[in-house]
């Protein structure tokens, strides 16, 4: 089910209803379980067989994990879980990618490339359920109820676009689930509308600019391409800022508070502060279990740069299986590693780079905004080539 | 419970905006100088009750050619025709075909429209089985007329795919609540006179970074665009095109409604290749006794226009607008 349709809004509206009226406080928990079943088995009904039953390992793998104290056991358990999540995220969204690289390196069709239909937010629940069994591990979830975990796994405002959940901050709220108050449902319920305006309204209308980038050609100037660019910033901004608006909003008519996604990312001064305010709960997640379990950065600053750059290309490939998406991933860790450079090497020398004026600042703010813009080029184009030439265009 | 309230005062202040909004768009919204590009039912049930509420008028029936693509609104031929004094309505749009014509008559008669005389133009190119219009209803005459058409009409007639049933069935249920939302894509193109102001932005842009006028000499028309676009199969009865041709001029007849068709000007210089030979011609004559056996006038422009007057194979410049304006002005009802 798709946020943006008459569909979920009557779903929407049916399920606060029965919620708030019908149904008793303490079975509001599992009501929230078969809301999400229904939610989910509305896409392909087969795949909330997949849901739950890979949700299922990650439970008894996590109880497993709370239990045994053996560090060689542990760490045997982790890694069979996370492979698990990990191969079966591949399986069904990378598979058809891997055997077409293969494929175009080898000039010839070796691999047969399978028609995979690829399971609803399959990116955001493998993700959340890698969260719990390394937090677990970690130990930074000391109690893993299964009644939590289910609601945590089926929570349908999140399970489309995120944000992405921590189980830590989620499953208190299952069990001290409070009516919200006036100001907060209609808070909320205005929260659902603007990000539904930012999608049928800004998001959808940007479509019609982004021709340039999905084909690039001589009817296109400079003019074109750099108004495609802005558009497609605005674009993807408005387009999944509105998502994460409706499931904030509607998490919240629930009686649950989710993380923020967004904190108006175009205002940033350098690009560690835009990851810090873009898809805040995917930047976290890569951040915490990609970034830091490679070693952060603890080492030297080639070590560094190289693990930004990795956490980086996974994050890009973790929004699509293409390689435009790495390289999208890519820039971004090469301008993360910059800034890193920068900001350790050049700014502690120079007091008017340490404590900018607000002209500085405001220039800051528009480089940042330059590279990141001209970064959407490859996140938008479906070739590389397309990128190229959009960028050849735009320069 | 105290949720519950908040959720009702909540959606029943939305409901007085959604009713204040119906009432003013159907005061405010009157006849416009053609149907949006992509019409809703609800604009064609306003349109059809503004219609059966007023002096009979000429109504002009048709394709693109009619509707004026390519042309601003103003320098449409309707457009020319009522300046010229004619009580005339443009109802024709984009995509239109016999089908499309016969369940609109369909519709107007069962919305009480009586009109003075129905113009209609007669394009070679849609009797063609591999056009898009042939046995596609537009969106908006496909929810309107389905309970008007008989079984075998329905099934002889294809509707555009809307998505999940589900998902139709809510919006329709929205739209008949909800005028603003039902007419949304006229509403659009009414203020902004492209379907949406995106779009309209884009024409903007484009017209000062040039890219407009190179896609526009990327797509300059060629003989070669053309190739299938009309076909040569000798038309008779087998044809949907001319059965709901045949259909469409007998319910014009049993209803006494004064009618003249015209053939489409058509580009011969461009499409010499396909249409100057005999079968072309015979097609036409076919055509025209379809159009005559029930008392239809018949003005045979197909060959009349010079190829200045052509924007690509049909539609024409606004000076091939001004020339049908004149011809037709002669031939209408006074």
């Amino acid at each position: 089910m798709i946020f943006n349709t008459w569909t979920f809004a009557a779903f929407a509206l049916v399920v606060l209803a029965v919620y708030w009226t019908i149904v008793p406080r303490r079975w509001r928990p599992v009501a929230l379980v078969v809301f999400g079943a229904v939610f989910y088995a509305f896409s392909v009904p087969a795949y909330l067989v997949l849901l739950a039953v890979l949700g299922g390992v990650t439970y008894a793998l996590g109880i497993a994990l709370l239990r045994t104290r053996s560090v060689p056991a542990r760490k045997a358990l982790l890694a069979t879980g996370v492979t698990l999540i990990v191969g079966v995220l591949v399986f069904f969204k990378y598979t058809k990618f891997l055997a077409l690289t293969v494929d175009q390196i080898a000039h010839t069709a070796i691999v047969p490339v399978p028609v995979i239909v690829v399971p609803l937010a399959i990116s955001f629940f493998t993700f959340e359920f890698v969260h719990v069994l390394v937090d677990i591990y970690l130990g930074k979830i000391e109690r893993l109820d299964a009644l939590d975990f289910v609601v945590f796994m089926m929570f349908f405002p999140t399970l489309v676009a995120g944000p992405i959940k921590r189980y830590q901050s989620f499953a208190p709220q299952v069990h001290t689930l409070r009516e919200p108050d006036r100001a907060t449902f209609l808070l909320n319920f205005y929260r659902v509308a603007i990000g539904v305006a930012k999608k049928t309204v800004l998001a959808d209308s940007m479509a019609v600019f982004v021709q340039p980038i999905l084909t690039p050609g001589p009817p296109f100037g400079q003019l074109d391409y750099v108004l495609a660019a802005l558009a497609y910033a605005a674009k993807i901004y408005f387009d999944f800022s509105g998502y994460s608006d409706i499931a904030i909003g509607v998490a919240g008519l629930l009686g649950f508070a989710i993380p923020e996604n967004f904190e108006r990312p175009y205002w940033s001064r350098n690009i560690s502060v835009f990851w810090r305010r873009w898809h805040i709960s995917l930047s976290a997640w890569i951040r915490d279990y990609v970034f830091i379990p490679l070693g952060g950065s603890r080492r030297n600053p080639v070590v560094t740069a190289a693990n930004l750059f990795l956490a980086m290309a996974l994050a890009g490939l973790w929004h699509g299986a293409n390689w435009t998406f790495v390289l999208w991933g890519l820039w971004h860790g090469l301008g993360l590693a910059v800034h890193r450079v920068w900001s350790s090497a050049v700014v502690p020398r120079a007091d008017w780079l340490a404590r900018p004026s607000a002209g500085l600042e405001a220039v800051s703010v528009v480089m940042t905004f330059g590279f990141v813009v001209t970064g959407w080029l490859l996140f938008a184009a479906p070739t590389l080539g397309a990128a190229l030439a959009a960028f050849r265009g735009m320069f | 419970m105290r949720r519950i309230r908040d959720l009702l005062v909540t959606l029943g202040v939305l409901g007085v905006l959604v009713v204040a909004s119906n009432a003013v768009l159907w005061a405010a919204y009157g006849h416009v100088p053609r149907p949006a590009t992509d019409f809703s039912p609800a604009y064609l049930q306003h349109e059809l009750a503004l219609l059966a509420h007023e002096p009979p008028q000429t109504l002009v029936l048709g394709d693109s050619v009619v509707w004026g693509y390519g042309v601003p609104a103003g320098e449409g031929v309707v457009a020319l025709l009522r300046r010229d004094g004619c009580a005339c309505r443009n109802l024709a749009f984009e995509g239109d075909s016999p089908p499309n014509e016969y369940a609109l008559l369909e519709l107007m008669l069962a919305a009480g429209v009586r009109p003075r005389a129905v113009v209609f133009n007669v394009n070679q190119k849609v009797f063609n089985p591999a056009d898009s219009a042939y046995r596609r209803l537009h969106p908006a005459l496909g929810v309107l007329a389905e309970p008007l058409l008989t079984g075998a009409e329905r099934a002889d007639l294809e509707r555009m795919p809307e998505g999940a049933p589900v998902e139709r069935a809510l919006d329709r249920a929205v739209a008949r609540g909800w005028l603003l939302y039902a007419m949304r894509s006229d509403v659009r193109e009414r203020i902004f006179g492209s379907p949406d102001a995106a779009r309209a932005l884009l024409g903007v842009t484009q017209s000062w970074s040039g890219a407009a006028a190179r896609v526009a000499a990327a797509h300059r028309p060629t003989p070669a665009r053309f190739e299938g676009t009309y076909d040569l199969t000798p038309l008779d009865g087998q044809n949907l095109g001319v059965r709901y041709l045949d259909r469409f001029a007998a319910l014009l007849r049993a209803h006494d409604i004064p009618a003249i068709a015209f053939f489409t000007p058509t580009n011969h210089a461009l499409l010499h290749e396909f249409i100057d030979n005999d079968q072309y011609r015979a097609n036409a004559a076919t055509l025209a006794g379809v159009l005559r056996k029930h008392g239809v006038r018949v003005i045979d422009l197909d060959g009349a226009f010079a190829p200045s007057e052509f924007l690509d194979n049909d539609h024409l410049t606004p000076a091939g607008h001004r020339h049908l304006a004149r011809v037709l002005a002669q031939a209408l009802p006074r």
